[in-house]
């Protein structure tokens, strides 16, 4: 064999070699999937039951959400490299999921959650801010293998899930959990949906930086 | 006689050549003329194909080295393979020969 | 007038070498061959410029030439041969700082020893020196230490493959020591881990009283129970 052809062989075997050895030591996978696992692994948490949703997330990039025993798993994924997969800087990892519904609020908008009770097929929750200024009660379906995924459209860091509430087919409350009399409150018309300034001195939102 | 090395058993005479020493490629010619007594008049250049042929078939390889004159030039090595190729051709050229030889002896007796 | 001659002679060679990359190469070669010849046609008694003429008539046909060098200098593989080793290049540059950074700790870690993690006396030592995988790393349980001053000391190793196919996060464990009610005896504590492949750990917990009677050690989904009265060790993984 020629000199070139054997220095093209060698070559090749060491761009494969190379090539898995920047991969690995990179953490770069070759589909979101991957990512996911590896993460899971990595944390010494689950392994999930199954990947029970991967939906494109308002702040960019890929979100997985695992289903674990007793609550969700969820990794952002990011393309790189133009073909390969990497997990995103920060994840949100294992979120144990109390009681029969239990979610949280993503700051790309998304409130996820997972419905343990088969009975419950619709929820609500109320999505609170930390420095207590505003205040929106939504409602969406369980899906069928019990994840609760709904977009609020409000991207703010200060927000969380505040108060769960589940539903039988027949709309009848079988679950509570949470402040339920600021859910009758804000039913009431007593507190105006987005705003809660009754009681406290008004405290101006900090501004968020980015 | 004219010859074109690109053809026939140049690799032979090469190979045989290359056994001995490492050669340049000008160093071949000027040893394969001295050897021949000058009967063969080459076509210079066409070595070059040859030679990097056998490069590529793996039965030389070359490095650069300087010369008697002091001069670079581009030495070729025969490798293993090479020996083998010539240990093969060899025996193929000389079955060839003595078919040749007897062939014009029995003519000479006719 | 000579020169113009010999360039135009290589050039029609190398007209048709499709791999110009190769150009340099043969150009190279077969001058030193024309400078060669032209010496010894000289020494023989020509004059320069004849010498220099008939060079370039010994060389040969240059469409010849140049024909049987293109098939010697396959442009495919000449291209496959020169991409592949960019690549090369470019993968050892590019992993070279990673592989440097991993082959280093893991070299590193390997010669990270236990430092005494209190200055008063050594009460007891137990020699726990158990192996556990969870999930993709290794837990080296080592020694557990006490000291005079209350603190109990749990030393451990970590090792995984930097290779494999597990994002790796810091691995690390907790202990808590219990008394025979089975509520906690200590008061916080502090650990240290070295990162890397094989990195060295301890684990401190302060204000452990003497009348403690095991410990748990947690490491992912694995509990270590020690027996601090017969440093009988137990183990249950998954829960």
């Amino acid at each position: 064999m020629g000199k070139r052809k054997w220095q093209t062989v060698v070559f090749i075997l060491l761009i494969g070699l190379l090539s898995f050895a920047y991969i690995r030591l990179n953490d770069l996978f070759f589909s979101p999937e991957e990512v996911f696992w590896s993460c899971e692994r990595g944390l010494q948490s689950g392994p999930s039951e199954e990947i029970l949703l991967e939906y494109e997330s308002a702040d960019g990039g890929l979100i997985l959400v695992g289903r674990q025993k007793d609550g969700l798993f969820v990794v952002p994924v990011e393309r790189s490299h133009f073909f390969l997969w990497k997990m995103q800087k920060t994840i949100d990892g294992e979120y144990y999921c109390d009681g029969d519904v239990d979610g949280y609020y993503r700051s790309d908008g998304v409130v996820l959650g997972l419905c343990k009770n088969p009975e419950i097929t619709e929820v609500s929750f109320i999505l609170g801010e930390w420095s207590e200024l505003s205040w929106k009660e939504y409602t969406c379906k369980v899906e069928d293998n019990g994840l609760i995924w709904y977009d609020t459209k409000v991207q703010d860091i200060e927000k969380y899930v505040n108060y769960w509430e589940g539903r039988n087919a027949d709309g009848e409350v079988i679950y509570r959990e949470g402040d339920a009399n600021l859910a009758e409150s804000l039913r009431k018309g007593n507190i105006r949906p987005g705003n809660r300034t009754v009681t406290k001195p008004f405290i101006t939102a900090p501004v968020r930086q980015e | 006689m004219d010859k074109n090395l690109i053809g026939g058993s140049t690799v032979l005479m090469l190979l045989a050549l290359l056994e001995e020493k490492d050669c340049y490629g000008y160093e071949i010619i000027k040893e394969l003329k001295e050897r021949s007594q000058n009967v063969f008049q080459f076509k210079e250049g066409t070595l070059y194909p040859v030679l990097h042929r056998m490069e590529n078939q793996g039965y030389v390889k070359s490095y650069r080295a300087k010369a008697e004159s002091g001069k670079e030039r581009k030495y070729y090595r025969i490798t293993a393979a090479g020996k083998a190729q010539l240990a093969e051709e060899k025996k193929q050229w000389e079955v060839f020969s003595g078919s040749v030889d007897r062939v014009i002896g029995a003519r000479s007796f006719a | 007038m000579e020169e113009k001659k010999w360039e135009d002679y290589i050039a029609e060679v190398l007209s048709f070498v499709k791999f110009k990359y190769d150009h340099q190469a043969i150009r190279r070669e077969l001058t030193e061959h024309m400078e060669d010849l032209r010496e010894d046609l000289m020494a023989e008694g020509m004059d320069e410029a004849a010498a220099a003429y008939m060079t370039v008539v010994y060389m040969g046909d240059a469409a010849e030439i140049g024909k049987a060098l293109d098939k010697e200098h396959g442009a495919v593989l000449g291209w496959i041969w020169r991409i592949s080793r960019a690549l090369v290049v470019l993968l050892v540059f590019a992993t070279f700082t990673p592989l440097w950074n991993t082959l280093s700790s893991a070299v590193g870690n390997f010669f990270e020893s236990y430092e005494p993690q209190s200055e008063s006396a050594e009460v007891w030592h137990i020699e726990l020196d158990r192996e556990y995988r969870d999930y993709d790393y290794t837990l080296l349980l080592e020694d557990l230490y006490y000291y005079k001053d209350g603190t109990l000391t749990v030393v451990y190793r970590t090792k995984y493959n930097p290779f494999d196919k597990t994002i790796i996060w810091g691995a690390t464990m907790t202990a808590s020591a219990f008394d025979e009610s089975g509520e906690k005896a200590f008061q916080g504590g502090s650990a240290y881990k070295s990162g890397g492949y094989n990195g060295i750990g301890w684990n401190n917990l302060k204000g452990v009283s003497q009348d403690a009677k095991w410990l748990e050690i947690y490491f992912g989904d694995l509990t270590v129970t020690v027996d601090l009265e017969t440093g009988e060790v137990t183990d249950h993984g998954k829960t």
